[in-house]
């Protein structure tokens, strides 16, 4: 899961929003630059944004399920919170990591590469809400949500 | 399905039948084992009253929406049909709820009976019957066998019985005859002071338990012992003193003492009725405006009639055995009146007795709030709200289609006016207040509020109609329109308003 | 690492959710349950006692997570070495001050280097009494501090002291402290005169088949001496010639009898004051001058690994200045190494580094390295029985692949966590990057001192430049010892590094 979390934050290599080092260090690259044997965050954050973005779902489409916060506006208040969410995250693990000196030091990271692994994050959490809510059957258990999506009603 | 003929004489005739529409779109619904459908008959020689075209147009737009909401919708329950729909043969009526009273329009009541060919002894005696004076279009004074009969019998009663009769000879009468069944029932609604009810009530009753005389017609032993029900509206309100008008307040109480006079030999002296209802109301209250009929009588809803429509219902849960006929005579004859739990110049629901609340209140009230939405919310819920975007869609398209746009649209500001105008009158009649948010509609119903209580609102309203169209197919917009209100509107009632179903 | 780190909060957060999908997920034992109880044992006392050890070895045993791999050997059995130089690095990067030796291990305080005999042999010969006449009293500080040394070393069975020239001259056998004290003492020319045999001249090559021959198996053989040749007039050259002919014969002869023999050399230096003998035997009276002399290690190599890592030499009170080690091949402990990432020139990928294979490399593109693709290795050769610097000498490697250079430096900053445990750092580097096995040896052979340390004229000792810390004719002394360990027409690799190009 790992690699795949990897591939997917690196747009399979084709779009580098940060350095290769960082990818290292997600990866759980150690503080003693030895092996990929510290914290996978790639995993973490990975599966982070997978279940905040689930509970998202959950919260406008399931626990809130409200007539009032059922368009396409609420739809994108809801990700705007979720992808907030997610970049902080993604961007305050690495960011600690750094502050704290806890990376291999031959690996080059700076605050850019923070940033650009929260952005990654984010972007990500919106294109999994996007997807989580244009399949129907996902939706279709909701009161005032099931027809709800990023650009209707 | 069993039938009821509804013979909704004059001015009156026509408001009742108008209030039971309006009782029956609501969901109304007699507690009988045999479902009924309405075939309404609307007689009145006046053309131009407006209560009279009004009715009728209404009755047009329920039929046009209960056709294609089906008759398990809730509202719109009870199917209502023209006389004509009946007819499987050729010479079909014209498609209307009215009974065409023919040579009436533009002629004078003595070239209607033909003073002029009579013989000299026999015009001295339509002389001496028809002495008086009246009133023509104009508000001008004239003899009674000078007045123009295409304004009604104006308070009349002598000159409706004649030219009523012919009733008996008409295509429609015909009609009814024919498609006549055991299990159908009759229903005649007049009242007892004015001209033209006055007079049709006997005549109508006679015709029919007189069938077996008619040569005219087929189907005459159903007709003779058929289970008849009539309502007789007696004075329920003033008109402004006018004394050049030919109705006179005055003239009502004794018209109406005469009438009674005449039916206790000819209607219920002879037994002719099955159930026969009285209503009445001495209480003084506004008085209606003094107009003859041309371009008047088209008064305000009242009260009185709606309590004279729920007779209607009354009578359709009577059971059968209750209403038998032998040699056109009713076996067992039942009387009823009417009585409020109390007094008020402005009742409520809770004025009714439990049974009558019971019976109205919730329908009344899901029908008022379903107006509510329509007139408040729907333009903003429509194609937003999940219960809007399920299929069948109810959305602009669904807007601009004549059934919303005409059919339901005219239908409901009736039901707005009807409420108004019975909210107006004195007796007046203040269920819901209209123009307030939903949760205070209904007038002596509080909704319950607590902590963990939902706020009933229109957010509310479309959750609740979101989870009523959860998972459930309509076969079609107009009838998940109709369903998707009427069971959402029982269920925020019931739940939160504190109906009982 | 004083700024606040950013968020706290959602980082705290984060970690909580972090925790909770760990626990969902596995809920075992994992890399980092382990680090933070490592860390945790040695949080107040500084040090992992061998209950913590076991406890956290438990916990490697009964997990499977990935990361534990490294700590395993190819049986997936746990490897003590490896997991004490994991937890100093971990200690050392996370601030926590432990030794090395404060980590507890298996067979740690019974030492298993079963014990032997010592015999010291200090050669008597007329040569050496320049350094015990002189003044300073550096030599026998010196021979003091390395007897004690070795009597009070555990693996020290029994210590025989000797005086050698042209026989061996037992002085005591199975010594004790106070052996020790009164050999010392005696070390002066008046007692190297009384203990007898021929001092006139040293015959090295005699000497060391006396020391070979009645070496008993197990037994650790010291010997200390100036070892300057004494041709006696003859021509020095072939004398030379056939003295290195003669001591490679012998070892070659004693490596037979037994393949486990290797030989340290340790160069030391001390005042001497006194006549000096030349090449011709003519003596240069009065000569006052710091002078190399050399301690011979003779025995098996795990002997003189235990000596050296026991730093008996090096805790002498001058201390010795060079050092060479002259072992088997097949005695060798191959050295740790790790690929650096950084720093590099071109690039390549991490993901196998740990592997020994580099992955995805690439040449520089920019202007200035363009073409040029290199990179870095750490490697610990402390276990390695040579100077530090002999790994410093590029001439002592041989790589596989003739595109690559190599540089070698030693690791200077001991704060670097990632480079901790680690010696020296390689770095190679080649235009020509292809996919290949390349393989970086270090070749057994005699280390640059030795010909820096030797002379072939020492008849102006007195005048030549550096003649006088020069030693007559050593480095065919060494080169005789080399040639019987490392046959000349041999590569001779001591340590293989194998490392994996693909580009």
């Amino acid at each position: 899961m790992q690699e795949v979390f990897a591939k997917i934050y690196e747009w399979f290599g084709l779009i580098p929003f940060y350095s290769k080092d960082m990818g290292d260090h997600l990866r759980g690259f150690d503080v003693t630059c030895t092996d990929y044997i510290a914290t996978p965050w790639y995993s973490y954050v990975g599966w982070i944004m997978v279940v905040t973005t689930v509970l998202t779902f959950a919260l406008q489409y399931y626990i809130v399920d409200s007539s009032r916060y059922n368009k396409a506006k609420h739809w994108w208040l809801f990700a705007l919170g979720l992808v907030l969410l997610n970049f902080l995250i993604a961007f305050a693990i690495p960011y600690n990591d750094i502050q704290d000196g806890d990376f291999c030091n031959q690996l080059k990271l700076n605050i850019s590469d923070c940033v650009g692994f929260g952005f990654s994050n984010a972007l990500w959490s919106l294109i999994l809400f996007i997807i989580i809510s244009s399949i129907p059957i996902f939706r279709s258990r909701s009161t005032n949500c099931r027809h709800t999506t990023f650009w209707k009603p | 399905m069993a039938r009821l003929f509804i013979f909704a004489i004059g001015g009156t005739g026509s408001r009742v039948l108008k209030s039971l529409t309006m009782l029956l779109a609501a969901g109304v619904k007699p507690n009988s084992p045999t479902e009924f459908e309405i075939v309404p008959i609307l007689i009145d020689p006046h053309k131009s009253n407006e209560d009279l075209k009004r009715t009728a147009r209404m009755l047009e737009n329920y039929q046009a929406i209960a056709e294609r909401a089906g008759s398990d919708s809730g509202f719109f329950g009870t199917r209502i049909t023209t006389l004509d729909k009946l007819v499987t043969s050729q010479n079909r009526l014209s498609g209307s709820f009215t009974f065409n009273l023919q040579q009436v329009a533009n002629t004078q009541f003595k070239d209607y009976i033909d003073f002029a060919q009579l013989s000299e002894p026999n015009r001295a005696l339509a002389d001496i019957l028809f002495s008086g004076k009246s009133i023509n279009k104009r508000d001008e004074e004239v003899n009674l066998l000078d007045v123009e009969m295409d304004i009604g019998f104006v308070g009349n009663p002598n000159i409706g019985s004649v030219v009523l009769n012919q009733f008996k000879d008409s295509e429609e009468f015909k009609e009814v005859a024919s498609n006549f069944n055991a299990d159908d029932r009759v229903f005649i609604i007049s009242s007892i002071f004015g001209g033209t009810g006055a007079a049709g009530f006997p005549t109508i009753l006679k015709n029919i338990r007189d069938a077996m005389n008619n040569r005219n017609i087929d189907g005459k032993g159903f007709l003779q012992n058929a289970k008849i029900g009539a309502i007789t509206v007696l004075p329920y309100f003033n008109i402004e003193k006018d004394p050049n008008s030919p109705i006179q307040k005055s003239d009502f109480i004794a018209k109406t003492k005469a009438a009674l006079y005449y039916y206790k030999d000819n209607v219920t002296g002879n037994n002719s009725v099955n159930a026969l209802y009285y209503i009445n109301d001495d209480y003084s209250g506004k008085p209606y405006k003094n107009d003859a009929g041309n371009e008047g009588q088209k008064n305000d809803a009242h009260f009185i009639e709606m309590v004279s429509a729920l007779a209607v219902i009354d009578f359709l849960e009577m059971p059968d055995r209750d209403l038998e006929s032998a040699g056109g005579k009713a076996v067992k004859p039942i009387y009823k009146e009417f009585g409020m739990k109390n007094d008020s110049p402005d009742f409520k629901f809770s004025d009714f007795e439990d049974s009558t609340e019971y019976k109205i209140s919730l329908r009344l009230s899901q029908f008022a709030l379903f107006k509510k939405f329509l007139d408040e919310r729907l333009n903003e819920s429509i194609e937003k709200q999940a219960w809007s975007n399920d299929a069948p869609t109810i959305d602009r398209a669904f807007l601009s289609d004549s059934f919303y746009r005409t059919n339901l649209s005219e239908f409901m500001t009736a039901f707005g006016n009807w409420l108004k105008e019975m909210s107006g009158n004195r007796r007046g009649f203040t269920p819901f207040n209209l123009n307030s948010t939903i949760d205070s509609l209904v007038v002596d119903k509080a909704v319950k509020s607590g902590w963990f209580d939902k706020k009933v609102d229109y957010a509310y309203f479309d959750d609740g109609l979101s989870k009523q169209s959860k998972g459930k197919t309509f076969p079609s917009a107009e009838q998940k329109i109709i369903k998707l209100f009427y069971d959402t509107t029982e269920e925020i009632l019931t739940e939160k308003f504190g109906f009982k179903k | 690492m004083n700024k606040k780190p950013f968020l706290q909060i959602p980082s705290l957060f984060s970690l909580v959710v972090a925790f909770l999908i760990q626990s969902c997920v596995s809920g075992s034992y994992d890399f980092e349950n382990f680090n933070e109880q490592a860390l945790e044992s040695a949080k107040n006392d500084q040090r992992v006692d061998q209950k913590e050890y076991e406890t956290l070895m438990q916990g490697v045993t009964s997990s499977d997570d990935r990361g534990f791999r490294t700590l395993k050997n190819e049986n997936g059995e746990i490897d003590h070495a490896k997991v004490s130089a994991y937890l100093k690095k971990l200690f050392d990067a996370k601030g926590a001050n432990v030794a090395l030796a404060d980590i507890w291990q298996p067979g740690m305080g019974s030492s298993d280097a079963t014990s032997f005999n010592v015999s010291v042999f200090l050669e008597n010969s007329a040569s050496m009494d320049g350094y015990v006449d002189a003044n300073s009293t550096a030599f026998k500080a010196a021979m003091n501090d390395l007897l004690t040394n070795l009597e009070n070393f555990p693996a020290t069975d029994t210590l025989n002291l000797n005086y050698i020239n042209s026989t061996i001259i037992p002085v005591k056998a199975a010594a004790s402290e106070a052996d020790v004290r009164s050999f010392q003492q005696n070390l002066n020319r008046t007692n190297f005169k009384t203990q007898g045999g021929r001092r006139g001249s040293s015959d090295i090559g005699e000497i060391l088949s006396q020391i070979l021959n009645q070496q008993q198996s197990g037994e650790l053989s010291v010997l200390v001496s100036d070892f300057v040749f004494s041709p006696g007039g003859k021509n020095a050259l072939r004398y030379l010639e056939g003295q290195r002919s003669q001591i490679r014969s012998e070892f070659v002869a004693a490596r037979r009898s037994n393949p486990n023999l290797a030989v340290a050399i340790l160069q030391g230096e001390a005042q001497f004051e006194g006549t000096y003998y030349d090449r011709n035997d003519k003596p240069h009276a009065r000569l006052a001058a710091d002078r190399p002399y050399y301690v011979w290690l003779i025995g098996t190599a795990a002997q003189i690994q235990s000596v050296l890592d026991a730093k008996i030499l090096e805790q002498t009170r001058s201390g010795f200045t060079n050092k060479l080690v002259i072992q088997p091949a097949s005695e060798v402990v191959q050295p740790p190494f790790k690929i650096l990432y950084s720093p590099k020139i071109g690039s390549f990928d991490a993901k196998s580094l740990v592997k020994g294979v580099i992955t995805d490399a690439q040449v520089a593109r920019d202007d200035r390295n363009k073409g040029i693709f290199e990179f870095s290795l750490a490697v610990n050769f402390a276990k390695g029985m040579q100077d530090e610097s002999y790994f410093l000498d590029s001439t002592n490697y041989k790589i596989s692949d003739a595109q690559y250079s190599l540089k070698a430096k030693p690791i200077a900053d001991r704060t670097d966590v990632s480079l901790n445990s680690f010696t020296h750092v390689l770095t190679l580097r080649t235009t020509n990057l292809k996919d290949e096995k390349l393989q970086i040896d270090v070749v057994g052979k005699v280390p640059g001192w030795v010909y820096v340390s030797s002379s072939e004229d020492d008849t102006q000792i007195e005048t030549a430049a550096e003649e006088a810390s020069k030693t007559f004719g050593f480095s065919y002394l060494v080169e005789g010892v080399s040639d019987a360990f490392y046959p000349r027409s041999q590569a001779n690799p001591l340590y293989t590094i194998p490392l994996t190009i693909k580009k």
